[in-house]
């Protein structure tokens, strides 16, 4: 046998054609002739395989077949070596016709891998944050203990010391139970510069209980709390490297935290966290005896470990009922308090839940979308080649070996696609946890594609093999060969084409979602931006600078107004003043109960309450909250004169609104009393969403506190004075770190993160739900118009206009994407309620959210089958006939 | 049957006319090219290209299709052939029936594109 036999006789084999050798002979002589011909133009010479190859794809063998086969083609039995190679050939022959429709083959494999990319990304992102395992031992025995007041709306409360060691000794269900605190620190000593750092306080038998691991040294322990113990404190590996370059000699270093001489005893693993906090150092919390029995104030937190066997809900149970005898104890600081037991892992996840789930949402829809528009172009594909395959069962091909072939074409695309997507997948999950930690979002633990998100990337790419696979197997193996041979070349057009248009109505309805979605949350996240914060933001620098350890109440007073008037003398700034708590910066801040003294006081446990504020005068000028009524703090409200207070709006319209506040006297819970002396304009201290509550502001120098950030009023750019802000502060004491230089409009505008990330990744998949919606019906009506091509040839050699012509193939697709919009509509509605917690006012289901979605989407429609529309037009009606 | 050209233009649609006549004229041209002497598949195709200057060819499965058809009706008859210092090729020429049926087709040819001449306006050369 001649290679040119050879070739013809493998081709035939692939495609699983049988013709007489008399028949192959000739073929092969004419492929040969063919050939020398080639080469003696001196056309490029490819190899002679590859053009044998070419030359069968591209000849319709079927018309062959009116020459007997001599006999059915040898089918190899599954499991032999013949089965092997003749699946290798088939591959071949698959990657050979793929290699044939570069277009189809790039639609698919492209649309495959934006789909499975973003399902993969978005899925290993909600694994980490909402499945991942925590780094403790037993973390699903982990528990936070909260105290819950639902008459004063406080939810998840922090917790007092004196009902936190009543219900432990008491309670049964906790194996262990530990205090913990964020915090910040001044880090000194050692000829090092300054620093402030955010830092973790806790008892020190939590890092035991939580199972953690030293990197270095050792972990904090039980006698590490001894009052009379020297002071210990452990690192995290972050900044052992960043401050002592990982050398083994930090380890039993002194430092000076807050003032306090203390000793490095170990090292914590850089990610390590305690319910999401992290800090800088981990010190023991030293709790004086008075402490562990002072029912005053409410303001650390908890973490438990339950028994082994018990349930978070029977520790809830039977913790209510001891927290019941607590408060019957101790009422007056109790009445109207309960307990709430939280699972650790619900508690981390309940900020990032539901935003990730509405994520997770418009990922499958984006996918469902990606897998309807491969399942059109398959379709598509396999209607053109039904005639093929039906004239190859006709001569004897088996439909199952024809089903083969084309789950191993649909396997091969979905695998390039599912590899592809992987890649993508990884790099995508690495830029975006990338720019959450930028952004200072928690969200991500794991920075790489894990094998999770690897996992599901197969599982997708298998159904979606399967899912896309199977129509046109189905189709190969009912291939009738009496039907697809009547039916000409045109293979089944109307009930496919059908199945086509549902498709594309399907993914029109989803893309509806998916922009809907998106389009809420950027409504909302407009909303949120024009939300007045009650101050102005622009043109303001701020600074933290924290008075540690314990620093007597003239000294913190003086340093303060120290600092200012060195502020406001700084060439640039026109007002300065300081604030215990930045509004917006992510604090919450002193809540307290508090009585007005010419009212009957309520009974204990309905007492109301408000936000309490120490701030130095000149503070209102600075930020631009409005003076309404009575006067600003002066410099001369210092601590042995008569206390004064000025409230906000909300809490004059809450609590004074009868009377005129002005010279009426509040006690607070530390029994304190002062006069209302002003009114100012309500300001939103912790977030830009929610009700503002009532405020009430005191001088600092009769309120101080440790945390105090100076905020400075500057008739330039506010960045160019940070140096000159932190040098003015050290001139005064020159240990005395400088943290968060930062303006006001960034602080306002971080507090807007969470919201700008969900609603920029929800963007992002809708611009792709956009696009693949669009590519989709583009496929269809572009697969229409080329099968209708003499049929529109007919109709303007009849005298009809192009624009006629257009019209038909608009007014079809059109109906088909109305009717995706209608659905999708219908479906937004209800659905988008999901996204009632994301949103700032706008409602779900807003109606010009969705009006303008359907716009759009009808919009890009109509461009979408505007091109091919305009391509059937093109038709010369002579060569369009010939085709026939 | 299937060398039957339909000259019912006013009854039939305009597609099944061309359609027919498009295969009609694969039949004729083929015929024609054969009538001085035997020529092989590789030949034949070669021919029609250059001699059309490229505006007439056939996928060559399909020439195969054809000459298997004209050969199974009688027309034209197929040999085995090694010709000194070539290669051993499958030779056509036309049988006396082929002749026959060459002379009647090249006369219904002539009236039909006269009459679509006259219908249409289109001038042949």
């Amino acid at each position: 046998m001649s290679d040119w036999q050879t070739r013809v006789r493998r081709h035939l084999h692939d495609r699983g054609f049988v013709l007489a050798d008399a028949v192959v002979d000739e073929l092969a002589s004419y492929l040969e002739d063919a050939w020398d011909a080639r080469v003696t133009r001196g056309d490029d010479a490819a190899d002679p395989d590859a053009f044998a190859a070419d030359a069968l794809e591209r000849a319709d063998i079927a018309t062959l077949a009116r020459r007997p086969a001599a006999a059915p083609p040898p089918v190899p039995e599954p499991g032999s070596g013949a089965f092997l190679s003749g699946l290798g050939s088939e591959l071949r022959h698959c990657l050979r016709l793929l290699r044939r429709s570069p277009t189809f083959t790039l639609a698919v494999v492209g649309v495959l891998t934006l789909g499975i990319a973003a399902t993969t990304s978005a899925f290993s992102l909600i694994y980490s944050a909402l499945l991942a395992p925590l780094p403790y031992v037993d973390a699903d025995r982990l528990v936070l203990v909260w105290e819950h007041n639902l008459p004063r709306q406080r939810r998840r409360n922090v917790i007092n010391t004196g009902n936190y060691y009543a219900w432990s000794e008491r309670s049964t269900s906790f194996e262990a139970t530990a205090l913990f605190n964020p915090t910040v620190g001044n880090l000194s000593g050692g000829g090092i510069v300054p620093e402030e750092l955010d830092g973790m306080a806790v008892e020190p038998h939590v890092l035991g209980m939580l199972g953690a691991r030293p990197v270095a040294g050792r972990l904090l322990v039980a006698s590490d709390g001894d009052a009379a113990a020297p002071r210990t404190l452990m690192i995290t590996e972050g900044l052992w490297e960043r401050r002592f370059g990982r050398a083994a000699e930090a380890i039993g270093r002194t430092v000076t935290l807050n003032g306090e001489p203390a000793t490095i005893v170990g090292v914590l693993p850089a990610t390590y966290h305690l319910a999401g906090f992290r800090g800088d150092f981990w010190r023991p919390t030293v709790l004086t005896p008075e402490a562990r029995t002072s029912f005053r104030g409410r303001g650390v937190m908890s973490v438990a470990k339950l028994r082994p066997g018990v349930s978070p809900e029977a520790a809830q149970h039977e913790l209510a009922a001891v927290f019941e005898g607590i408060v019957r104890e101790h009422p007056e600081f109790n009445l109207g308090w309960t307990v709430e037991v939280v699972p650790l892992r619900e508690q981390m996840a309940s900020e990032t839940r539901p935003a990730l789930w509405v994520l997770f949402g418009a990922v499958v829809a984006v996918l469902l979308i990606a897998c309807a528009n491969v399942a059109a172009l398959l379709l598509v594909r396999a209607g053109a080649r039904r005639h093929e395959m039906a004239v190859k069962v006709s001569l004897g091909a088996r439909p199952a070996h024809l089903a083969r072939q084309l789950f191993l074409e649909t396997g091969l695309l979905v695998g390039a696609g599912g590899v592809l997507g992987a890649i993508l997948a990884s790099w995508l999950t690495r830029l975006i946890s990338m720019t959450a930690r930028d952004a200072g979002v928690p969200l991500v633990a794991h920075d790489q594609l894990g094998g999770a998100g690897l996992l599901f990337a197969v599982c997708v790419t298998t159904l979606t093999a399967v899912a896309c696979g199977l129509g046109p197997a189905l189709t190969a193996r009912k291939a009738s060969v009496t039907d697809a041979l009547r039916e000409g070349g045109r293979g089944g057009v109307g009930g496919r084409q059908r199945l086509r248009g549902w498709l594309v109505a399907g993914e029109v309805a989803a893309a509806m979602l998916v922009l809907s979605g998106a389009g809420l949350l950027a409504r909302s996240y407009v909303a949120l931006q024009n939300v007045d914060p009650g101050f102005t933001a622009d043109h303001v620098l701020t600074a933290r600078a924290t008075r540690m350890g314990r620093v007597a109440q003239g000294t913190a007073v003086a340093f303060a107004t120290d600092v200012v008037a060195r502020l406001r003398a700084l060439p640039g700034v026109t007002h300065a003043a300081a604030t215990a708590f930045l509004p917006l910066d992510g604090s919450l801040g002193i809540g307290s109960s508090f009585l007005l003294a010419d009212q009957p006081a309520p009974p204990v446990g309905e007492r109301p309450v408000a936000d309490f504020r120490p701030v130095t005068p000149g503070y209102f000028a600075t930020m631009q909250i409005p003076l309404r009524a009575g006067r600003d703090f002066s410099d001369a409200d210092i601590a042995d004169r008569p206390r004064v207070a000025i409230v906000n709006e909300a809490f004059v319209r809450q609590h004074s609104a009868t009377r005129p506040p002005l010279g009426r006297r509040l006690d607070d819970s530390l029994d304190h009393s002062q006069e209302i002396v002003g009114v100012v304009g309500d300001v939103r201290l912790t977030s830009l969403t929610g009700d503002v509550r009532p405020t009430i502001y005191l001088p600092y120098a009769q309120q101080t506190s440790g945390v105090l950030t100076y905020v400075l009023r500057t008739s330039g750019d506010p960045a160019a004075l940070g140096l000159s802000v932190a040098a003015a502060i050290r001139e005064i004491d020159p240990s005395q770190p400088v943290s968060d230089i930062q303006s006001l409009d960034a602080v306002r505008s971080r507090s807007m993160i969470r919201p700008r990330m969900a609603s920029a990744a929800l963007g992002a998949f809708a611009a792709a739900a956009l696009l693949l919606a669009a590519i989709g019906v583009y496929g269809v009506v572009a697969y229409g118009v080329s099968q209708r091509r003499a049929e529109f040839g007919v109709r303007l050699a009849l005298g009809a206009q192009p624009s006629d012509v257009v019209r038909l193939v608009l007014r079809q697709s059109l109906i088909m994407v109305l009717g995706g919009v209608v659905v999708g509509a219908a479906l937004t509605v209800p659905l988008s309620s999901t996204l009632r917690t994301l949103l700032v006012g706008v409602g779900p289901g807003d109606p010009m959210t969705l009006a303008g979605v359907a716009a759009l989407l009808v919009g890009a429609g109509v461009l979408a089958s505007y091109l091919p529309a305009r391509r059937g037009t093109r038709v010369d009606p002579v060569s369009a006939l010939r085709a026939e | 049957m299937d060398n039957d050209i339909s000259y019912s233009v006013m009854t039939t649609p305009a597609l099944d006319v061309l359609r027919e006549a498009k295969k009609g004229s694969a039949e004729l041209v083929i015929l024609s090219l054969l009538e001085d002497q035997a020529r092989h598949g590789y030949e034949l195709a070669a021919r029609i290209e250059a001699d059309s200057e490229g505006r007439l060819s056939f996928n060559f499965a399909s020439l195969y299709a054809t000459l298997y058809k004209l050969e199974g009706r009688g027309w034209i008859q197929g040999r085995w052939v090694e010709r000194a210092g070539q290669r051993r090729r499958r030779y056509y020429r036309l049988t006396g029936a082929g002749t026959a049926v060459l002379g009647r087709q090249r006369e219904e040819w002539k009236q039909f594109v006269l009459a679509l001449g006259r219908l249409t306006g289109i001038r042949f050369a």
